[in-house]
């Protein structure tokens, strides 16, 4: 049991810290508002900063000026708008068997006036050794939270290539979004040596699907944490003759803007609707026939709600009409969800596993390994969580 | 088939209908066949609520036309449920006004009764006890409804309510205010 009457003294002084950090915010927004200018004006200075190393943090590189603003499209209603999200039920050493589940929610919904929206969700077990394992370095362990997260996007790929392929009308403008990043990140790689963590090769097929039949794909990102825009920014603060952010300590001046997030430097540049330029992450030097395929970018777009980033691949952001439609739709989406896109939020609750659903998932695996003449036994410290000694 | 039954007891039990928006009209006769046996009931209340029980529909104060168009995916998460009554059942073609020996099996399709069944359901007037005494609504109301129905399909509808109120001034024990409240709700002559 909690006992909060023990944590209120905690959360006070957390609540108080956190006003603290609010007015620093204040003072980094301003510097970040004077480089943002600076930049529009001059963008050489930052750009032969970042340049001037390999190992530098992550930066993300404006296609036009980096305050460009571009208005609400004109509606393309009626249109159709395909959605996945998956969840799953973890693996549990102390459960019956050796498994988890994935369950992705399947969503499309056509604004026509007529056609019936399809809602469905589709679970699949994993229990096979090549399934719950993981082999590096000669061990076996147990698949890891990334591991399960890379399975579970894929899965949404295909089912979002499936709804394309076969919920899509003949002339009528379609979307298909996703709940969160489309590319797999890796922290550990070098922003400019590792472009392959600006492509999102889970959804290859995907994308070859929406290219053939003009239907972007979008990740819609809700309370972007990520701050590309603003490390841009601060290669401007550096004083090292070259940006190596490898041999940097805590003090250095580019720290003065740590910590804002790019949401809040567009807060105040995008009204109700606008859209910023696109971003691509990664080598800003590259020529356009060097880029990987699929180079994913992104852009910010203001909902009304939030400033919510929508990431999508070069063959979307390079095509106006493409990129027209994806930010009409993202937006249009989030209004009739009243701040979150209605196709991703019913995804998301159609896929979502509730406590007393993995509790009969587990007892129905009980039920038919007892009836298999299998053994079927949780372990006991899972039995004395669930049944405790009086 | 108007619905599928989705919860069964002895007495009573609930039907789930085809569509969010296929109403069973109150008071209704209905019938399921289970096995060799046909299962009358009657719809005693409806109800159309979200399919997910812990939270309520939403109101966007809009007009049914702009929700069709703007909100189209709403609509399938809302059913429409029907809570019936057992009236009785019948075996070998002969009906008998009490309880079958099992309740209804569950996922049973359920379809209205037609006249000719409604006419032998409603032949004695031991229905009256069963929807005067329901529980989870208001059996003068069911009653009501029930009579409305049994009577309007009989040639001599006014023979046929002064029979059936003679019946139900009994099962009331002889309450003169009761009879009045329900039979004047029987506008059907």
């Amino acid at each position: 049991m909690l006992d909060l009457s023990k944590l209120s003294r905690q959360i006070y002084n957390m609540t108080f810290e956190f006003g603290q950090q609010l007015e620093e915010l204040q003072d980094k927004c301003h510097e970040a508002y004077r480089l943002f200018e600076g930049f529009d004006r001059d963008p050489e200075e930052w750009l032969s900063k970042i340049d001037s190393h390999d190992s530098h943090f992550f930066v993300a590189f404006p296609e036009e000026s980096i305050s460009t603003v571009h208005s609400l499209p004109a509606s393309v209603l009626p249109y159709s708008i395909f959605a996945t999200d998956g969840s799953q039920i973890e693996l549990d050493t102390h459960e019956v068997a050796l498994c988890y589940v994935i369950n992705i929610g399947l969503v499309a919904i056509h604004y026509d006036g007529k056609t019936d929206p399809y809602l469905d969700s589709i679970p699949k077990l994993f229990y096979r050794d090549d399934e719950i394992y993981e082999y590096s370095g000669g061990e076996k362990t147990l698949i890891s939270g990334t591991k399960l997260s890379e399975v579970r996007s894929s899965m949404e790929a295909e089912k979002l290539c499936k709804l394309i392929l076969e919920e899509r009308q003949d002339g009528v403008p379609s979307v298909g979004l996703v709940d969160g990043t489309l590319v797999s990140w890796d922290r550990a790689a070098s922003a400019k040596k590792d472009i392959g963590a600006f492509t999102a090769p889970l959804f290859e097929e995907a994308f070859d699907v929406s290219k053939k039949f003009r239907t972007p794909i979008g990740g819609y990102i809700s309370g972007s944490r990520t701050s590309l825009v603003i490390n841009t920014l601060r290669a401007k603060l550096c004083n090292r003759p070259v940006m190596d952010c490898s041999k940097c300590t805590r003090d250095e001046p580019c720290r003065r803007i740590e910590g804002i997030r790019d949401t809040i430097l567009f807060k105040d540049l995008l009204n109700k609707g606008q859209r910023s330029t696109v971003f691509y992450g990664g080598i800003n030097t590259l020529d356009r026939e060097d880029w990987p395929e699929h180079r994913i970018g992104f852009f910010y777009v203001n909902t009304g709600e939030e400033i919510a980033r929508i990431e999508a691949p070069d063959y979307v952001l390079e095509n106006d009409g493409l990129l027209d439609l994806l930010h009409f739709v993202a937006y249009d989406q989030a209004n009739k969800g009243m701040g979150y896109p209605i196709s991703l939020q019913e995804a998301h609750h159609l896929a979502v596993v509730r406590g007393p659903e993995r509790e009969t998932f587990y007892r129905l695996v009980a039920n038919t390994l007892i009836d298999a003449g299998l053994p079927s036994r949780v372990t006991n410290k899972k039995l004395r969580k669930v049944t405790r000694l009086f | 088939m108007i619905g599928e039954i989705i919860e069964s007891r002895t007495s009573e039990f609930i039907v789930e209908t085809v569509e969010y928006d296929f109403k069973l009209p109150y008071g209704s006769f209905i019938r399921t066949v289970d096995d060799n046996r046909i299962i009358y009931g009657i719809v005693a209340g409806m109800s159309t609520t979200s399919i997910d029980n812990n939270v309520r529909a939403k109101a966007f104060f809009k007009s049914l036309d702009e929700l069709k168009l703007e909100q189209p995916q709403i609509f399938s998460l809302l059913r429409t449920e029907a809570y019936c009554i057992v009236l009785g059942h019948s075996e070998g073609g002969i009906f008998k006004p009490y309880y079958p020996p099992n309740h209804p099996t569950l996922h049973l399709q359920v379809e209205f009764a037609d006249d000719k069944e409604i006419i032998e359901v409603t032949e004695s007037f031991t229905y009256l006890l069963k929807t005067i005494s329901c529980k989870d609504a208001d059996g003068e109301e069911l009653t009501a409804a029930a009579l409305r129905k049994a009577a309007s399909l009989r040639e001599n509808r006014r023979q046929y309510l002064v029979e059936a109120g003679r019946e139900l001034f009994k099962i009331l024990d002889y309450d003169t205010q009761k009879l009045k409240s329900i039979m004047e709700r029987v506008d059907v002559i």
